[in-house]
Formats: C-alpha cells, sequence, structure tokens
C-alpha cells in the first residue's frame, strides 16, 4: 500500500499551508505533519505519532496542529515535517521516540531547528 | 515490522486510496485473536490475487499492504465486494497492540473524516467517529484535543459516560 508520492506529499502541503494561513487566525500557527505509509509504519511512525501527540498535550503546546499523510519513501522514515513562521518548513528522519521528544521540546517549544535530525527530501525513486 | 492495529491502518489506507467516502472498522479482541473488517464504498480494480505481492488495486508498483496483511495473517484473511462495498477480513494473532486502546485509535482515526470505528474489547462495544470527536472537541490534531480523545477512549472503554 504505497501510497502518496513525494509530489503529493508536496501538494497536501501546500493545501495545509493555505489552510494554515486562516488557522493563523486562531492562533495556532504550527503544523507538524507526520508520514504514515507503509514504510513509515513498518520503521514504527506509529510511535512517532503518538510521542509528538503526548508532547503537545504535556507540554500544552496549543498552537500546534498535528496530521498525517502517505509515505515519504525513500526517504528515511518515520518522516515528521515541521512547518512554523519563525523556522518555515524543516523536514526530519528517522524520527523514532527519542527524536520525536527532542522534535516537541526543542523544535516546537523552543523553536530551534535540530540540523542533526534534519534532512532534504528526496524525491520518489522511479 | 507491522503490529496487528497497524495492518487496521493499512487496510484504511487502502480504502481512502480507492476514493472511499465512508470507511467502516470493526475490530473483535478475545481468546488470543484479532478479528478485523473493514468495509467502504470506494472504486477498486480487483484482478488476480490482491493479496500477492506485486498485485495491487491501486496502480503499477503499488501495493504492498494488502501482502503485509496477507502474511501477518498468515493467509486468514479475504477480499470481497458486492452492492458497491468492499470487505476486506481478517484475522490474527492478538499481539497487544490494542492494550493501549488510544494509542492504536489516534493514529486510525486521524487518517480520514469519514471514518467509523468500533472495537469490540472486553465484552463491551465501543464505537467513535469522526463525528462524535468533533462533537466532544476530541478530535486528536491538537493539545486540548488529543486531552480530550484519550479521556474519552478511557471512558468508553470502561462503559462510562464522557462529558
Amino acid at each position: 500500500m504505497a501510497k502518496l508520492s513525494l509530489s503529493d506529499l508536496h501538494a497536501i502541503r501546500d493545501r495545509e499551508e493555505k489552510n494554515l494561513k486562516k488557522r493563523d487566525i486562531h492562533g495556532r500557527t504550527v503544523h507538524v505533519v507526520v508520514a504514515m505509509g507503509t514504510s513509515g509504519i513498518d520503521a514504527g511512525a506509529k510511535l512517532t505519532l503518538n510521542t509528538l501527540a503526548d508532547d503537545v498535550e504535556k507540554l500544552g503546546l496549543d498552537n500546534v496542529i498535528i496530521t498525517q499523510t502517505g509515505s515519504a519513501a525513500p526517504n528515511p522514515e518515520p518522516v515528521v515535517e515541521v512547518y512554523t513562521p519563525k523556522t518555515g518548513l524543516v523536514v526530519y528522519g528517522s524520527v523514532d521516540k527519542e527524536a520525536a521528544h527532542r522534535i516537541a521540546e526543542e523544535h516546537l517549544k523552543g523553536g530551534k531547528i535540530l540540523e542533526d535530525l534534519r534532512i532534504e527530501l528526496k524525491d520518489k525513486e522511479q | 515490522m507491522h503490529d496487528v492495529s497497524d495492518l487496521v491502518m493499512e487496510a484504511v489506507a487502502n480504502s481512502i486510496e480507492a476514493g472511499a467516502g465512508n470507511i467502516a472498522v470493526r475490530v473483535e479482541i478475545g481468546q488470543g485473536l484479532v478479528n478485523a473488517r473493514i468495509a467502504d464504498d470506494g472504486e477498486y480494480t480487483l484482478s488476480g490475487n490482491p493479496f500477492q505481492e506485486g498485485i495491487t488495486t491501486k496502480g503499477e508498483g503499488r501495493g504492498r499492504g494488502l501482502h503485509i496483511i496477507y502474511e501477518r495473517s498468515e493467509g486468514r484473511c479475504r477480499l470481497t465486494r458486492g452492492d458497491g462495498i468492499t470487505e476486506l477480513e481478517f484475522s490474527a494473532v492478538d499481539d497487544g497492540s490494542f492494550d493501549e486502546l488510544d494509542k492504536a485509535l489516534l493514529p486510525l482515526l486521524g487518517m480520514d473524516d469519514g471514518i467509523t470505528v468500533k472495537i469490540w474489547k472486553n465484552n463491551r462495544e465501543i464505537e467513535i467517529t469522526r463525528s462524535l470527536l468533533e462533537k466532544r472537541g476530541a478530535v486528536p490534531d491538537r493539545a486540548d484535543g488529543i486531552r480530550k480523545f484519550r479521556e474519552l477512549v478511557s471512558c468508553l472503554e470502561k462503559g462510562e459516560i464522557y462529558g
């Protein structure tokens, strides 16, 4: 069940960025997208999503929205995209539980990009 | 490695990719087994064995999900279609992945707005729909919604009335 290509992912992101402008009105300005395709699930994306959800709740990050999308293969999954007005779009790869904690604490809460986890998205292999 | 709750997510992803407007998930947990049925009104083109690796309902080069379901269920699965409804059923050994129900359901209910999930567990059936979550402010995509979602699932598991 492969799922969405990178171009699909970008289309979703573009659409969501437009939606984010609307959501900004309500003060929610940070968007987190977790890739939940087959390869992502295989790599533990469900744990990543739940960890981010737990932390967003515990840290009281009311300005954060978490959504899901399809596969981000061939990128190192689990893949998490974070968009904030301050840092723009940042993509993280191989986001395990510990990395998810760091993203929540340091990027979502602290506004700091985690360069050691950051990746450049590769398009789907033809 | 997919756990059993992941298989349900794969099936729902399949439904979404088929353009389903309505997806009904029923999961029964008991006697060491998880029995799942996912029904949807999507459009499929079925040819050959859809559980065979490389065979897909979604186009060339796609479709590992059904094969993974086949493998993890050790062949105890079937896909049927009639009256515009497609049903995927499978049975797998309970690996405990539904023990923490909120963690299994959070990603599942976040997948689609047209999803209805019924879980039969510990001799109790709980039903959760997106419309219920929206009504309760419990869509788990933001801090307050995540908290309310977990509270809602916990109450439903205990047979308590939420809110």
